[in-house]
């Protein structure tokens, strides 16, 4: 006869960077903790990028769409009404196991929109009261970079030395010098030199389809290895149906999921955090709606799911005459810029966008960018095929330099994640359905970018530039989907990532965050957990728990 | 698992000759074996590119590469798309075709963390100090 379920103090439900630093801290501070992960273990010699198939396996298995990959452990998303394709991965540690590494914290006036531009809403709190914890999370995840950039206050450096910024970057600062513009050498999440259990990053330049060196930060490399010498308990391939509700106690209670043998099982616990994604963590609370909570539970305010944002990304390419060696690494950023982060309304919209120097990848990638098909065959196959086709390669593989643009969305509640009708995983738990159009602010923003971009690779010697203002392949960052605020009608949390209607109910993934920046959210990602968990033990004696 | 005649990597070889030609020191597809193991090694990869690829295949069998190819990508772009993906993902992980576009891999190449960059003993990141910051402080907004 099988054991009953123990209740455990946290439940955590997915093992991305939100849930990797919970589950660290809570485990840490003495309490038990569980963590639940659809997804399985990946081992780094599995990760396609030192082999010569990367790019060809970068097209399927190792794409960042789970509607390309079709693995038995990804969840379908019908995004027939959306824009742009969400990306994530389902392992242990999560999307970052394909993230890029890109380490670029939010600005001060991030968390302000309201106040400085009259849009969307301000943070709970604000950036210096985050420092601290991005400081923090900084160390935790080995990264590498230059101090002292003026694109932000001063803070601390960083544990590990600048990564070379190679040929390419070099190119793309040179282009920022001629124009007097803002760049500073690329900050990423990981070392240049060996450091705490991560290998250095040997600059292939293949992040994003996983990291065969170790190098690249995600949980599963080091985090949850000694989370578990202290008690954490991970169970891979564990996929949450639903968050169980107790009526009478007017709390959660546990998770129901099914195990990888396709097994029904129960987790208990007296507090449950999710860190699902912001598509995942709404489709588990849509799913676990009951009498109490008829409209998806904590969703007495109707928003969760709602004001899903996508950053708008635009990529911009400049073609040099000589050899740059660009396929190499980091896949991380070589450099970047915060020269039009801010508003200026004078340009037709709010807000702005942080541009990322990247390396643009092998061969094949020369026609496009990590997978995707940027630019699509027209006319006769004459023009792109047969002696053109090696033309091409010639004047663009190695020779190439990019800027890819990571501009902020605004939410809009018609953005959202809904339960699907039909469709459904592979243990028929109803799948997410996304409706997304990209804004018009979105749109200007994205060709004001552009339009600067190209005079910068036009400045730093391009002799021809590629443009491509908008790709419906780039939904690396999902956010907003059950957000923080003061105010219970219009926000799902409160400050510390707690349900406004059920008090050990928490979410502290990217869905809680009221706006998503122009800037690559992980960083910041990190510290808010980091936030959220040094409130949640400095309070755990006076926590409403189950 | 795929099987192909002789027959159709035949066929497969002269289409992928038309799209990846001999060039300025460059080998043809066929030159370098696309059609042989090296389409084996691709469709163990990319199982799922075969049903197109064939499609493409048995589609332009006839004797005018540059009318079939073309009708294809107009009546079948996905078969196409699978077609161009199979000859240029074989062609590239071939030592020849790498070696002619010099191309080494995604190899790891050592570095020196305490060599000082360029940027800094010319003065180019020191421009960027000088020009002081440009984010927008907020600590009035508290």
């Amino acid at each position: 006869m099988a054991k009953p379920p123990k209740e455990v103090d946290v439940l955590i439900v997915g093992s991305g960077p939100s849930g990797s630093v919970a589950a660290k801290m809570l485990t840490e501070a003495g309490m038990s903790v569980v963590t639940l992960e659809q997804g399985t273990w990946f081992d780094p010699s599995d990760y396609p990028g030192d082999k010569k198939e990367f790019e060809l396996a970068g097209g399927k298995q190792w794409n960042p769409s789970p509607n390309v990959r079709d693995n038995e452990r990804d969840y379908p998303i019908n995004t027939t009404e959306s824009d742009v394709e969400p990306y994530m991965q389902s392992a242990v540690g999560g999307s970052a196991t394909i993230w890029a590494g890109h380490w670029v914290p939010f600005l001060p006036s991030d968390f302000k929109v309201r106040s400085l531009d009259g849009v969307a809403v301000d943070w709970p709190f604000d950036y210096y009261e985050l420092l601290p914890h991005l400081e923090a999370v900084e160390q935790l995840v080995s990264s590498s970079g230059t101090q002292g950039n003026p694109g932000y206050p001063q803070q601390a450096g960083y544990p590990t030395p600048q990564i070379p910024i190679g040929k390419a970057g070099m190119k793309l600062a040179e282009g920022m010098d001629k124009l007097g513009w803002h760049w500073w050498p690329g900050l990423n999440a990981m070392p240049s030199i060996p450091w705490q259990g991560q290998n250095p990053c040997a600059r292939r330049g293949t992040c994003m389809f996983g990291c065969p060196e170790a190098a690249k930060w995600s949980g599963d490399l080091v985090l949850f290895k000694e989370a578990k010498k202290l008690g954490h308990r991970l169970i891979a391939g564990a996929r949450v149906r639903e968050i169980i509700y107790d009526e009478n106690l007017g709390r959660a209670t546990g998770a129901i999921y099914i195990d990888q043998n396709g097994r029904e099982r129960r987790q208990l616990a007296k507090n449950v955090i999710l860190c699902a994604n912001a598509i995942g963590t709404p489709r588990i609370l849509l799913n676990s709606a009951c009498n109490a909570f008829p409209d998806g539970l904590a969703n007495s305010s109707g928003l969760v799911g709602k004001n899903l944002m996508m950053h708008p990304f635009g990529l911009v390419m400049g073609h040099f005459e000589e050899d740059l060696e660009s396929w190499r690494g980091p896949s991380g950023q070589l450099i970047n810029t915060l020269q039009f982060y801010e508003t200026d309304e004078s340009r037709g919209f709010v807000r702005g966008a942080k541009w990322g120097g990247m390396s643009a990848g092998g061969p094949l990638s020369s026609k496009g960018f990590v997978g995707a098909e940027v630019f699509k065959d027209g006319g006769r196959i004459e023009e792109n095929w047969g002696v053109n086709w090696h033309k091409m390669i010639e004047e663009k593989f190695g020779k190439t330099a990019l800027w890819a643009i990571v501009g902020e969305d605004l939410p809009e509640e018609a953005n959202r994640v809904l339960i699907d009708d039909e469709l459904t995983d592979s243990d028929g738990i109803p799948a997410p359905r996304v409706i997304y159009k990209t804004s018009e602010n979105s749109r200007r923003l994205l060709e004001f970018h552009s339009a600067r971009a190209k005079e910068s690779l036009e400045a730093a010697g391009a002799k021809s530039t590629s443009v491509m203002p908008q790709m419906r392949d780039s939904g690396w960052h999902l956010l907003g989907t059950a957000r923080l605020g003061t105010d219970p009608s219009n926000s799902v949390l409160d400050e510390f990532g707690r349900s406004h209607d059920i008090p050990n109910l928490y979410v502290w993934d990217l869905s809680s965050f009221p706006t998503g920046a122009g800037a690559n959210p992980t960083a910041t990602l990190m510290a808010v957990a980091h936030r959220q968990a040094t409130h949640f033990i400095n309070n755990a004696r006076n926590a409403e728990a189950a | 698992m795929s099987a192909f005649s002789n027959e159709f990597r035949a066929t497969y070889a002269k289409l992928a000759d038309y799209l990846i030609p001999e060039y300025n020191g460059k080998p043809a597809a066929s030159a370098v074996g696309v059609h042989l193991e090296m389409l084996d090694e691709v469709m163990r990869i990319r199982p799922d590119l075969e049903d197109g690829f064939r499609r493409a295949v048995e589609a332009c069998a006839g004797q005018d590469a540059s009318a079939e190819l073309n009708a294809l990508a107009r009546s079948d772009s996905a078969a196409f798309a699978a077609l161009t993906t199979v000859a240029t993902g074989g062609y590239m992980m071939t030592d020849e075709a790498r070696e002619a576009v010099g191309y080494p891999g995604q190899d790891a190449a050592p570095y020196d963390v305490t060599e000082t960059p360029e940027y800094l003993t010319n003065g180019m990141l020191q421009r960027v100090i000088d020009r002081g910051p440009i984010f927008r402080d907020t600590r009035h907004l508290k």
